[in-house]
C-alpha cells in the first residue's frame, strides 16, 4: 500500500517535469519557425527552390481535385516550385486568412469573391495585380468577360482576378412539368412568357397533395436566396450611392411580398420546417418534392450525377413591363500583402487563372469559366447536359451582383435577415420587417462612411 | 554581537527555528506542489490570464485585425449599452434561459440523483443510462434535437399528437425556440445527477437513524437532513451551471442560428459573430469583458448568499 503510494507520487512528479518540458519546449518551437518564414520574406528569387500554397475556402471533393490538379500544373511548369493548395472549411475561411497574414505567413494566393474581396481590400491586405499584367507580355485581361473584370477592380486597381461566375437561374422538372401540362421554360432572357405571373401560375398547377392527407407534398418551387427577386423588380438593398437602406422603396417591398406570399399565400414553396425535414434545395428536387428551385451554376454538378431525372434550365422570371434582370456570384484569387515573393505569387495566380484552368473548373465543379471564350466553347457550352446551357451565359448581358460595400456581411446577416426570416414565417408583415431594418441599416451605413 | 547571538538563542528555545527547520521540508513540499499545478498554471497565464487581459485592452480600441488597434476609450461600452439593441435583447435570452435552465436542472438532478440512491435493480444500469447524454458531443446532441424539434416529421410533436395535440412550431417559431432549448438543456441533467449523487452518499447514515427513531416522516428527513446536508453541493452545482448557462453557444448555432428573428441570440453567439463573422474585436472583446463581470457579479452574490443557506459540517454557526 505504501509503496503504492510513493510510486504514484513519483509517477505525479514527473508527469509534471515531463509536461512543464514539454510545454516549454512547445513553446519555444513556434518563434524558430516564424523566424524561418521571414528569412524568406520577399528576398528569395525565382531560381531558388520554393513552397507556393494557394488558399481555397470549402472542402467538398470536386473542389479539391479542381484545385489540385492547379497545384500540379504548376509544380509541372516551375521545376524549383514545389506548390499545393489549401482548402478549409467555408465558415473558416476569413478567421484562417487573418491569422495566417497575421502571423506573417500569408498564403501566396488566396481566393476571393463578393464578400472576401471588400472585405480583405477594406483592410489593405491585398496587392494590385495590374502592374503585374502591365509588365507581363503572356498576359491580358481581354481575354475575360468585362464586367467580372470590372467587379474586382477597384479605383482602378484590380484585387480579385476573375475565375469563374455562377448565374442564377430556375433549375426545374421537365417530368413534373409535363404532368401538370405545362410547357418547357423559354431559353431566351428576353422572352415576353415567362413573368411573375406566369411563374406563380405554373408553381400553383405544380404543388400537389399526391396522397390526399391535407398536406402538400410536392411544391412548386423553392427560393433558397430572396435578394435576386429584389433585384428582378427593380428593388435592392441600399441605395445606389449606398448612403441608406432602399428597402422600403415599393419595388423592394412588392418583391418581399411576393415571396412572403409565394409561402404563406399561395403554399407554393415549402416552410424551413419542411426544408429542414427534407434537407437542402437539390435534395427536394432530386427527390422530386419540388418542381423549381433558383441556384448558381454550382447546381449542374450535382443534378447531372442523378440518373433518371429529366431536368432543364430556364431563366429567372422577370416583371411584366420591366426590363429582363439576371443575377450572379463570382470569384476569383488574389494576391495577399507580405508574400514571401510576389513574382512567384504572380505566377501561380496566372496559372489559376489562365485558359487551361478555364476548362478545368467547367469540367471539375461546373461553373461557368471567366473567360468569354472558354464559357462559349466545347468546354462549357457545349457540354450535353444540360442542353440549355446557354441560359447561363446569356445571363452576362442582364446581370446584377451583391452589393460590394465593405459592412455588408453585418448588413444582410445581423439586421436584415433575422427581420425577413420573421416575416417569412407568417410571424409579422414585411412592412413592419423592412421598417424595423431600416433605421438600423441607416445607423450602420452613417457610421462607416463616417470612419472613412 | 552578543546580544545577538542572545537573541538568536532565545529565538530557537522559543520553537520559531524548529518551525523554521520544518518549513524546509514544508518549502520543498510546496515546491513539488507547484511543480505538479505548474502544467496548468502555466497554461493558465499564458493561454489564458494573458489574452483576458489583452482582450481588455482590446475592448478599449476598434481592431479588425489587419489595421492597427486605433484606441477609442469606453465607446464600444458605450455602443453596447446604449445604442445596440442586439446586445439587450440577447442579455434578454441570456437571462430568461439561466433563469429557467438552472433551476429546473437542479431540481431534476437532484430528483435522480435521489432515484438513483435507492436500492434499485439495475440502478447502475439507469445511472448510466442517465448520464450518458452528458458524454455525447453537444454537436451530435444538437442535431439530434433538429429532428426530435421537427413540427411536421419529429418525435416530439408526432408524440403530442397522440393525445390531439397539435404541437408548435418548436424551433422554428420565433416564441417557441428559446423553450425549445431550455428543454433541450434539460436532457444533459445526468452530469449534475453524478454530483448530487456522490453528495447524497456522504451524508452520514446515523441521521437517518436517529430522525427515523424520532419519527420524522420522509418529507421532513428530506427538509431537515438531506437538504442541509446537500448544501454545499447544491452551491457548487448552482455556481457552475449558473457560469454554464451564461456560455451557451452551441446550440444556438447549429439549430437555430440565433433565430427566428434574434429569438435564440445569446450572448456568446452575438460575440462570436462580432468577432469571427464581422471582424469586430474591439466590440466582440467588450462584449465578452460584459459577460464576464455579470457572471462574476451573479457567482459572488451566490457565494455572498451562501452564509445564509449553506450548512457545512463541523462549522458552527451559520454565518
Amino acid at each position: 500500500m505504501q509503496s503504492q503510494k510513493l510510486s504514484r507520487r513519483h509517477f505525479l512528479q514527473r508527469t509534471a517535469l515531463f509536461t512543464t518540458g514539454a510545454l516549454l519546449a512547445s513553446c519555444t518551437g513556434v518563434p524558430g519557425q516564424s523566424q524561418e518564414a521571414a528569412v524568406d520574406e520577399g528576398t528569395s528569387p525565382p531560381e531558388e527552390p520554393i513552397e507556393l500554397v494557394a488558399l481555397y475556402w470549402s472542402t467538398r471533393p470536386e473542389f479539391i481535385e479542381d484545385r489540385e490538379i492547379l497545384a500540379r500544373r504548376m509544380t509541372e511548369k516551375f521545376p524549383q516550385v514545389q506548390a499545393s493548395q489549401n482548402s478549409v472549411p467555408s465558415g473558416q475561411y476569413g478567421e484562417k486568412v487573418l491569422t495566417m497574414i497575421a502571423g506573417g505567413t500569408p498564403p501566396d494566393t488566396l481566393q476571393l469573391n463578393f464578400r472576401w474581396e471588400p472585405f480583405f481590400r477594406g483592410q489593405n491586405a491585398l496587392l494590385d495585380v495590374v502592374p503585374f499584367a502591365d509588365v507581363d507580355a503572356d498576359f491580358s485581361f481581354e481575354d475575360f468577360y468585362p464586367l467580372l473584370v470590372e467587379l474586382g477592380t477597384h479605383e482602378g486597381k484590380l484585387f480579385n482576378m476573375p475565375r469563374g461566375w455562377n448565374p442564377f437561374v430556375i433549375y426545374y422538372n421537365r417530368a413534373l412539368f409535363h404532368e401538370a401540362g405545362l410547357d418547357d421554360l423559354p431559353t431566351t432572357w428576353d422572352n415576353d412568357t415567362w413573368t411573375w405571373d406566369s411563374f406563380l401560375e405554373a408553381a400553383q398547377l405544380l404543388s400537389v397533395d399526391t396522397d390526399g392527407d391535407g398536406r402538400i407534398d410536392q411544391y412548386g418551387m423553392f427560393f433558397p436566396y430572396w435578394y435576386p427577386f429584389l433585384l428582378l423588380n427593380g428593388g435592392d438593398v441600399l441605395t445606389d450611392d449606398e448612403q441608406t437602406s432602399a428597402l422600403d422603396s415599393s419595388e423592394s417591398l412588392e418583391a418581399l411580398q411576393f415571396l412572403a406570399d409565394l409561402r404563406l399565400k399561395h403554399h407554393v414553396s415549402p416552410s424551413p420546417a419542411e426544408i429542414e425535414g427534407l434537407g437542402g434545395p437539390q435534395d427536394l428536387f432530386i427527390a422530386g418534392r419540388v418542381a423549381m428551385f433558383t441556384a448558381g451554376a454550382w447546381g449542374i454538378g450535382a443534378l447531372t450525377r442523378v440518373d433518371g431525372l429529366d431536368w432543364e434550365v430556364g431563366p429567372l422570371p422577370r416583371v411584366a413591363g420591366k426590363s429582363p434582370v439576371g443575377y450572379t456570384q463570382y470569384y476569383g484569387h488574389g494576391i495577399p500583402q507580405g508574400v514571401q515573393s510576389t513574382e512567384w505569387s504572380w505566377e501561380y495566380l496566372k496559372v489559376i487563372s489562365d485558359e487551361e484552368s478555364n476548362r478545368t473548373v467547367a469540367q471539375t465543379i461546373g461553373d461557368v469559366p471567366a473567360m468569354k471564350r472558354i464559357a462559349e466553347s466545347e468546354a462549357f457550352a457545349g457540354l450535353p447536359k444540360p442542353p440549355t446551357r446557354q441560359v447561363f451565359i446569356d445571363s452576362a448581358s442582364y446581370i446584377k451582383v451583391w452589393p460590394t460595400i465593405a459592412p455588408i456581411t453585418e448588413i444582410m446577416d445581423g439586421i436584415i435577415r433575422p427581420e425577413l426570416d420573421l416575416a417569412f414565417l407568417g410571424e409579422q408583415t414585411v412592412e413592419d420587417a423592412v421598417a424595423t431594418t431600416g433605421p438600423k441599416v441607416d445607423m450602420l451605413l452613417a457610421e462607416y462612411w463616417e470612419s472613412r | 554581537m552578543r546580544t545577538r547571538q542572545a537573541v538568536g538563542k532565545a529565538i530557537e528555545d522559543a520553537g520559531i527555528g524548529k518551525r523554521r527547520r520544518m518549513s524546509s521540508i514544508a518549502r520543498k513540499e510546496a515546491l513539488a506542489g507547484y511543480l505538479a499545478i505548474s502544467p496548468w498554471l502555466l497554461g493558465f497565464l499564458i493561454f489564458q490570464l494573458v489574452p483576458i487581459l489583452a482582450a481588455f485592452y482590446v475592448s478599449l480600441t476598434e481592431w479588425r485585425i489587419l489595421t492597427t488597434p486605433e484606441f477609442i476609450g469606453l465607446r464600444n461600452y458605450d455602443k453596447l449599452l446604449f445604442e445596440d439593441d442586439l446586445f439587450w435583447q440577447s442579455i434578454k435570452v441570456t437571462v430568461v434561459y439561466v433563469i429557467f435552465r438552472v433551476p429546473f436542472s437542479a431540481m431534476l438532478s437532484l430528483a435522480l440523483a435521489m432515484l438513483m440512491n435507492q436500492q434499485l435493480a439495475g440502478r447502475r444500469l439507469f445511472r448510466t443510462i442517465y448520464y450518458l447524454p452528458a458524454v455525447i458531443p453537444l454537436v451530435a446532441v444538437s442535431m439530434m434535437w433538429i429532428w426530435i424539434f421537427n413540427p411536421d416529421y419529429g418525435v416530439l410533436n408526432s408524440g403530442l399528437r397522440l393525445f390531439g395535440i397539435d404541437g408548435p412550431q418548436w424551433i422554428f417559431s420565433s416564441r417557441w425556440a428559446l423553450p425549445a432549448l431550455i428543454i433541450m438543456s434539460l436532457w444533459q441533467v445526468g452530469a449534475g445527477m453524478v454530483i448530487f449523487l456522490a453528495g447524497l452518499q456522504g451524508i452520514p447514515t446515523h441521521l437517518y437513524e436517529a430522525a427515523l427513531i424520532d419519527g420524522a416522516t420522509a418529507w421532513q428527513k428530506f427538509l431537515r437532513i438531506t437538504l442541509p446536508m446537500l448544501s454545499p453541493v447544491i452551491l457548487f452545482a448552482l455556481v457552475m451551471n449558473v457560469i454554464g448557462s451564461f456560455q451557451v453557444f452551441t446550440q444556438a448555432y447549429i439549430m437555430t442560428r440565433g433565430g427566428p428573428g434574434n429569438a435564440t441570440l445569446f450572448l456568446v453567439l452575438y460575440i462570436y459573430r462580432n468577432a469571427f463573422e464581422w471582424f469586430h474585436m474591439g466590440y466582440a472583446s467588450a462584449l465578452a469583458w460584459l459577460l464576464f463581470l455579470v457572471v462574476l457579479v451573479i457567482s459572488l452574490a451566490l457565494l455572498r448568499s451562501s452564509g445564509r443557506w449553506v450548512h457545512y459540517e463541523g462549522r458552527i454557526g451559520g454565518v
